[in-house]
């Protein structure tokens, strides 16, 4: 299905959301239950009478949290429209508490899945942060030893020593003693 | 914040002791599915070691008598 391309327009109408029906869908409708000891029933019942039940026990034994357990079980149960998603959330947690106690008769160890990352400044932070705070110590100048830099002797443009140069003119010592 | 996130802020105000409480007055009449009910479950579906622990020690005590 392109919606992009100018050759093959085969997307929805424009407006069509509002004209067509969407009263099929069971989330469109009212929901079936709006009482907590209903909707409790209703997944008590969906837990023992289906093998579903096993199979979310089998998740949790795999590691699954319960909360992720609770997740599904209250979001097939808006789809099939019997919950809305506020009273889903409200549900939430007597249904982990029902799945706890499943699973601990079945002797499974389970995670809740509730527990907050905490976060917290590490001590090398507020070390770091002291250090800067504190006034900065007048640091002795460091004694920086000079080089000694020996001057390039012989180089391509550099002047030739007087000794070369009166050897080149021709004046030798020994000539200049004569 | 998504909809599993909410629901994990849902269950974790469960278990710090929060209740729908706006939504269970709603309820006609006692609300079946309290934390007591939850609690009474527990015990007889799963027994905690220490209760089956205090009720060996009665039989014995009272097998003594």
């Amino acid at each position: 299905m392109s919606t992009t391309s100018a050759t093959r327009p085969d997307g929805p109408i424009p407006g069509a959301n509002y004209t067509s029906d969407t009263r099929n869908w069971p989330w469109h409708r009212p929901p079936d239950i709006t009482t907590i000891d209903d909707a409790l029933e209703h997944v008590m019942e969906r837990l023992t009478d289906t093998p579903s039940g096993m199979r979310y026990m089998s998740l949790i034994e795999a590691g699954t949290p319960l909360t992720t357990i609770t997740d599904i079980i209250v979001t097939l149960a808006i789809g099939r429209g019997k919950f809305t998603p506020d009273f889903a959330i409200l549900v939430a947690g007597p249904v982990t508490r029902m799945l706890e106690i499943m699973a601990k008769s079945y002797k499974i160890e389970y995670t809740l899945g509730i527990d907050e990352d905490v976060e917290f400044t590490t001590p090398v932070v507020y070390k770091e942060a002291i250090r800067r705070s504190l006034p900065k110590e007048e640091e002795a100048p460091e004694v920086v030893e000079e080089a000694v830099i020996e001057e390039e002797q012989g180089g391509l443009m550099s002047a030739v020593s007087s000794e070369e140069q009166a050897s080149m003119l021709g004046y030798d010592e020994e000539l200049e003693d004569e | 914040m998504t909809f599993e996130e909410a629901i994990i802020t849902s269950v974790r105000k469960y278990y710090e002791g929060h209740d729908a409480e706006e939504l269970m007055k709603t309820e006609e009449g006692e609300a079946k599915y309290s934390r007591e009910y939850f609690d009474e479950l527990e015990e007889e579906l799963a027994p905690s070691p220490k209760k089956k622990k205090k009720s060996k020690k009665k039989d014995e005590e009272v097998e003594e008598l």
